[in-house]
């Protein structure tokens, strides 16, 4: 009896793992409360693994990410002015208490 | 959902559907060695109609190639290893029987295909590739009063009855004198080449291998369900 030449390699844990990680994290960000596609998270488990894919990449899904990024960074720039003012008044009181 | 091409066999048509991500997930919490029974839950997600466990072992590893060749990224007749591709693989020119084949010897040994079933108790009882020779011994092999007599399992047997069964057959086999296990197993060997349809099957210490066409010298192939799965987070990526 003659051993096979060749070992086939195997999934490693590591491999595994990052799998399940990747397919968790992409249903919870579809059914996440603010995500861009609206469904539960059993809705997204039940999606066909190319439906992911082709989500991801597809041009409508990219501009809407820019879309939210754009919407965010205007509810973010009042806060980040107001930032500015704080740190202005802040500099305002260390200069007049160096007096 | 991507639309698999219906597998179209002289015997049987086989329709495959695309696995969900919560699919996905349970087959990648399975254990990745325990390659026939993750075998039987990926095909019993995709396979509709039919229980792949009644299914010989070469059918299976059919369906599993084609799913991955469907589902792949590249070429429908994917790369396995750095110079091979799966239809260096894949033999169709021979059409399933189930007819038994009879070995001859006093005993007057029948050679029965290994179904799905089988090779996933195989799977808990053998450890290296030489238990696996002896497993698919004790598994194909019948004597004719047996096979005549409706004496072996079935798919129905209990899976700890049939496990027993398996093991004391192997102890058997394990115990004939040298030179007569010598002529049963080429025996044996010259048997599988008639029912080796679709694969040529090989043994490793996990388990069933594909053996390419050419035979000694290029790697054997493991259809695992693995490959259905990082292509799709590999593009997902």
């Amino acid at each position: 009896m003659r051993q096979p030449d060749f070992k086939y390699p195997t999934v490693s844990l590591k491999q595994q793992s990052a799998l399940l990680d990747s397919w968790i994290s992409a249903a919870v960000m579809l059914s996440a409360k603010h995500s861009l596609v609206t469904m539960t998270y059993n809705e997204a488990l039940s999606m066909a693994l190319s439906d992911l894919t082709d989500i991801y990449e597809s041009q409508s899904f990219k501009q809407l990410q820019k879309a939210q990024e754009a919407e965010n960074q205007l509810k973010l720039a009042p806060i980040e002015r107001l930032n500015e003012v704080i740190r202005g008044l802040n500099n305002v009181g260390k200069a007049l208490s160096y007096r | 959902m991507l639309l698999i091409p219906q597998v179209q066999l002289p015997h049987a048509n086989y329709q495959l559907r695309e696995l969900t991500i919560g699919e996905a997930i349970g087959l990648v919490k399975l254990n990745p060695l325990a390659h026939e029974q993750t075998i039987s839950q990926f095909l019993g997600y995709v396979l509709e109609d039919y229980d792949s466990r009644t299914l010989t072992a070469q059918e299976r590893y059919l369906l599993v190639a084609q799913y991955i060749s469907a589902t792949c990224l590249g070429e429908a007749d994917f790369a396995i290893g750095d110079d091979a591709k799966y239809s260096d693989y894949l033999r169709m020119n021979t059409p399933l029987s189930l007819e038994p084949i009879d070995l001859g010897f006093e005993e007057q040994w029948q050679l029965l295909p290994l179904f799905g079933w089988q090779a996933e108790a195989l799977e808990d009882v053998c450890k290296t590739w030489q238990d696996w020779i002896f497993g698919a011994i004790a598994a194909q092999l019948a004597k004719k009063d047996e096979l005549e007599n409706n004496q072996l399992p079935t798919i129905d047997t209990p899976t700890a009855e049939y496990k027993d069964y398996l093991k004391e057959r192997m102890t058997i086999f394990k115990a004939y004198p040298e030179r007569e296990f010598e002529r049963l197993y080429y025996a044996f060997l010259g048997g599988m080449q008639a029912l080796n349809w679709y694969f040529d099957i090989g043994f490793d210490n996990e388990g069933i291998v594909c053996l390419h066409k050419e035979g000694q010298g290029h790697a054997p192939a493991r259809f695992q369900v693995s490959d259905c799965l990082t292509q799709t987070a590999i593009s997902f990526a």
